[in-house]
């Protein structure tokens, strides 16, 4: 009962101690996302401002192919590259866990492909995937494998940017994994070793639940990524071919810098921001089966 | 202890505010800001011409802006919008009737009437047409040019042809021939790897040029229509994809990727471009000889067509007599003697210069200068309106199906393309 | 005995360097090469001869000293401002009950999930408003609100695991919060605010758009804008890209070799019962 009154009870504290982001909120970004909720029941074509109520909205529902067009193309996106990256960072960072000399030179090799600037990586995927002289068919041929047009041909585009999407595992996510890796005692597995649990057993009862926090906040922050990749398809396809890389955040901007549809385009945002709430509030309330927090404040 | 570090962030905090803290030089100059996109090389021209203005005119002080081009619609916009915009600023006519639209450009006519230096007739007509939004004045043109072709005379003579431009003083430089010619110069070795090609596929706003060659047109004088699905336009979008597709003497898009076909490597015979990229070329090509002659002429007429850019001032500028003699200073003489004549980075807009011994008879390649000056002088304007980012979009996503071998028949290829582009073009304009 | 246990490890470890080290090779291949050259088939790795000049030719065509120095300047601050006030923001979310906590904290959630795309233009009304155009406050002020809500979230993550009796013990020693925050939280957490400072780090360095932006004055450019010079329509120097892109990353990877001392210093248990 001492413990409790001494850290849980409500006090202005933690308010004090939120306060800087609270007054950044305010100042920076309370007001922009306000105005573009307003922008959203407008046309403003970066002149005049002339307030239409839901149209853009009921356009973009009922008149827009292309809007529901890139709606699947970033859902099939997210689906398949979230799982599939936050799987291969943890595999990655379970990898570079491991207790052997040289860590930190794998380390830095894995960490590389996140570091080469997008306009660099961008032109060397394009290379890569070259069906002529690339060098991701070169490999395949070496197997005997026929390649494909992997950025020219509609069926393949999409799964060439998921491939592209792994090849930075081993970056920011695999640092927080093992960020988190490094808070797991090493009592609880030399205790599971007496106990004779197999690898598995281990990493399926001690290393998924001690990390679940980490894993919880990668899916979050993997979805809201995925659901907002745009560089890359700027650079490399523009969308094409036939729109199949026609992801929802190169939409918005198109239509925000392209076409000064600011309105259309801020109505497009607000959609995203709805189903990334809806998506996440989904994931918290699941969260409570499975994130498991040591240091929780209970009430 | 952390009431210490606290007060050591304030004071680094306030020195930071020192450090960067923007100070307005108070020089008595007039301080003017221009922008422009360009490479490394484009960009040092620019500042040149700004530190030999700024000398020019002690009373004033221009920045230049350097702006890559990559990203340089992107900040132009939100400079305009959010009204905060240089004086000066270079626009592409792609962008130009869009941002007209939005009323960000300063009227001319009043400079232009009362500047007796400054006479409208010493350009050439498509260059003033240009600039000109509902019959006033909002720009001038500054890199004014003409799609042009490229050839390689190493692989010509090779394969036994006669010189391009010759055949276009005689007048029989056609697309007949230019596709004989392709096909010609194109190789394949045993294995059927492509070893080089005989010409590049007619990218925007090429291709539009082929389809005024063979007598169509993209899009009607209101520019609210699209006419794509003409017999002639057809015939003319058929050829381009025969040329890859049938012929195969063009690289598709998986070959010509990573510029592996590209001009400079010297394994293209002819190419479709502007006479901005000689000055790449000049700087790269060490191994072959090469020159340029105009577009070849179709059976319904020739392929001549102008594209430039606009030097704008910005509406809201505090100093728009200043800012107009920057603008008189870039499009002048002197400018267009570096830009032009010593660089050929486009042709003069001047008639004049364009026909000057100078800019005809140069030292380097390109020596057929007078395609540049002909195309400019008799090229048609393109049909771009306030809605072309969005038109291209659509025109362009549908054409890519032709392109890129998806639908091999232009008559399909074009139905589809005209049914998207009207049916935007019928839509309510910004939704 | 143990280095034949670790064989398999290596193997796989050296499999996977491989894989993703093959790209980065192609990168410095091309940064060798003559422009012309640089897509020849099949791939000539090394080049004859290779083109070292291609470095310092890159590097000054550009003011690219300038360049590093701002953002040099730039990172710096705003990596240290966002390490600190996210962990202080973050401790007030994951160790304090009050009213409106939660409200606040999934609302910050919520500013990630609008693109930035369509907050861009009110966002630069607001800092012009301040005078603040071609200056680096917008580039760095924001940091010392909170480091951002994903750098938040992180650290409240990893604070929600660390055992609440550690405040405890401390706070019955009579410590203040601050002090909690700074003797106990921080010290527990090597290996997150290593994260958070790298993660940062690499992506202010490369920061594109904020730069483009905000900064107008050539002088006051940062690098990742002056890489993009090097493309433009009528072809890109290829070969200046990578050698610039290359000698760009370089401090980065420097960094992140030197910053796994970090990484790797968790929960000491042991060490500290003792305080």
């Amino acid at each position: 009962m001492t413990k409790r009154r001494l850290v849980d009870k409500p006090s202005y504290w933690g308010f004090l101690f939120v306060l800087p982001w609270l007054l950044g909120f305010l100042v920076f970004t309370a007001g922009p996302m306000l105005t573009s909720l307003y922008l959203s029941f407008t046309k403003y074509d970066l002149n005049t401002i002339q307030f239409v109520g839901t149209k853009n909205y009921h356009r973009l529902f009922y008149e827009e192919p292309l809007f529901w067009k890139s709606l699947q193309v970033t859902i099939t996106y997210a689906i398949f590259s979230v799982p599939l990256g936050i799987s291969a960072s943890l595999g990655l960072a379970i990898l570079l866990n491991q207790k052997v000399r040289g860590q930190r030179v794998f380390r830095t090799l894995f960490y590389l492909p996140s570091l080469v600037p997008a306009v660099a990586s961008s032109l060397l995927w394009i290379w890569i995937f070259n069906p002529d002289y690339g060098l991701l068919n070169y490999a395949l041929s070496l197997f005997g494998i026929g390649g494909a047009e992997w950025l020219m041909d509609e069926k393949y585009t999409l799964g060439a940017f998921i491939v592209m999407s792994l090849w930075g595992a081993g970056g920011g996510r695999m640092i927080i994994f093992l960020a988190g890796l490094q808070g797991i005692s090493d009592t609880y597995y030399e205790a599971a070793r007496l106990d004779g649990a197999s690898h598995w057993q281990q990493f399926r009862f001690i290393t998924i639940p001690q990390l679940s926090p980490v894993i919880f906040f990668n899916l979050i922050l993997g979805i809201i990524g995925a659901f907002q990749v745009f560089t890359t398809a700027y650079i490399m396809t523009g969308g094409g071919p036939n729109n199949a890389t026609l992801f929802y955040a190169l939409s918005i901007f198109r239509n925000a810098f392209e076409y000064f549809k600011l309105g259309k385009a801020s109505a497009m945002a607000w959609v995203l921001f709805v189903i990334l709430l809806i998506i996440t509030a989904v994931q918290f309330w699941g969260s409570k089966r499975w994130v498991y927090y040591e240091g929780e404040a209970k009430s | 202890m952390l009431r210490g570090a606290v007060i050591r962030w304030g004071l680094a905090l306030m020195g930071l505010a020192i450090l960067v803290g923007c100070k307005s030089p108070d020089d008595g100059k007039v301080h003017l800001r221009y922008m422009a996109w360009g490479n490394v090389e484009q960009l040092a021209l620019e500042q040149q011409l700004v530190d030999s203005f700024n000398r020019q005119n002690p009373d004033l002080h221009v920045e230049l802006f350097k702006v890559p081009q990559s990203a340089y619609k992107n900040k132009m916009i939100l400079m305009f919008a959010s009204r905060t915009s240089p004086d000066v600023v270079r626009v592409d006519h792609y962008d130009f009737p869009q941002l007209a639209e939005r009323n960000y450009f300063h009227e001319l006519d009043e400079f232009i009437q009362g500047d007796l230096e400054f006479k409208l007739s010493d350009f050439f007509p498509a260059a003033v047409e240009e600039c000109k939004v509902n019959g006033k004045m909002q720009g001038l043109n500054v890199l004014f040019g003409g799609g042009i072709m490229f050839y390689n005379k190493k692989l010509l003579n090779e394969a036994g042809l006669d010189d391009p431009f010759e055949l276009y003083k005689k007048g029989e430089w056609t697309y007949a021939k230019m596709r004989e010619y392709a096909i010609k110069t194109t190789k394949y070795d045993k294995s059927g790897r492509a070893q080089q090609f005989g010409v590049n596929m007619a990218t925007m706003p090429f291709y539009f040029a082929t389809i005024q060659a063979f007598g169509g047109r993209f899009l009607n004088e209101t520019l609210d229509k699209c006419l794509l699905d003409s017999p002639e336009a057809i015939e003319a979008m058929q050829f381009l994809s025969d040329l890859r597709w049938k012929d195969k003497c063009c690289p598709t898009p998986a070959q010509g990727a990573n510029s592996a076909f590209a001009f400079e490597t010297g394994k293209l015979a002819l190419e479709f471009n502007y006479v901005g990229a000689s000055a790449r070329y000049r700087q790269m090509i060490t191994k072959f000889e090469w020159d340029i002659c105009p577009l070849p002429d179709g059976p319904k007429g020739n392929s001549l067509f102008v594209k430039g850019n606009q030097l704008i001032m910005y509406k809201e500028t505090q100093h728009p007599k200043e800012a107009w003699r920057l603008m008189k200073f870039l499009t002048g003489p002197e400018a267009e003697q570096v830009l032009y004549v010593r660089e050929r980075r486009q042709s003069p807009s001047r008639i004049a210069l364009a026909f000057s011994d100078a800019y005809l008879h140069p030292k380097t390649p390109p020596f057929n200068m007078e395609s540049v000056s002909m195309t400019v002088k008799e090229g048609t304007k393109l049909p771009i309106g306030p809605r072309w980012p969005e038109v291209m979009q659509v025109a362009g996503s549908e054409l890519d199906n032709l392109f890129a071998g998806r639908e091999k028949n232009a008559a399909e290829s074009m139905k589809s393309t005209t049914a998207a582009v009207n049916k935007l073009l019928g839509e309510e304009p910004g939704f | 005995m143990k280095k034949l246990r670790d064989l398999p490890t290596y193997v796989v470890l050296i499999a996977f360097s491989s894989l993703f080290l093959v790209p980065f090779l192609w990168t410095v291949s091309t940064a060798l090469h003559d422009n012309q050259d640089v897509f020849k088939f099949p791939p000539e790795w090394i080049p004859k001869p290779p083109h070292w000049e291609n470095f310092p030719k890159a590097w000054t065509a550009l003011p690219f000293t300038n360049w590093v120095l701002n953002t040099l300047f730039i990172t710096v601050i705003t990596t240290t401002a966002a390490v600190l006030t996210s962990s202080l923001v973050a401790y007030g979310f994951s160790r304090f009950k009050f009213k409106g906590r939660n409200a606040m904290f999934y609302t910050m959630l919520a500013t990630m999930m609008l693109p930035g795309q369509v907050t861009m233009i009110p966002v630069f009304m607001i800092w012009r408003w301040l005078g603040a155009i071609d200056t680096f406050y917008p580039l760095i002020i924001p940091s010392f609100f909170g480091g951002g809500a994903f750098n938040i979230f992180l650290m409240r993550q990893f604070f929600l695991t660390i055992p609440r009796e550690f405040d405890e013990a401390a706070m019955l020693d009579g410590a203040s919060h601050f002090k909690i925050w700074w003797r106990v939280l921080l010290p527990l957490s090597g290996p997150v605010l290593a994260t958070v400072a790298v993660m940062s780090f690499i992506s202010h360095w490369d920061e594109f758009n904020g730069p483009l932006i905000y900064l107008n004055s050539p002088e006051k450019y940062t690098v990742s804008v002056g890489l993009r010079m090097f493309q433009d329509s009528y072809g890109s120097d290829m070969n200046q890209l990578m050698a610039a892109s290359l000698i760009h990353i370089l401090p980065t990877i420097v960094l992140f070799f030197c910053a796994q001392r970090y990484f790797m210093k968790g929960i000491n248990l042991s060490g500290l019962g003792g305080r």
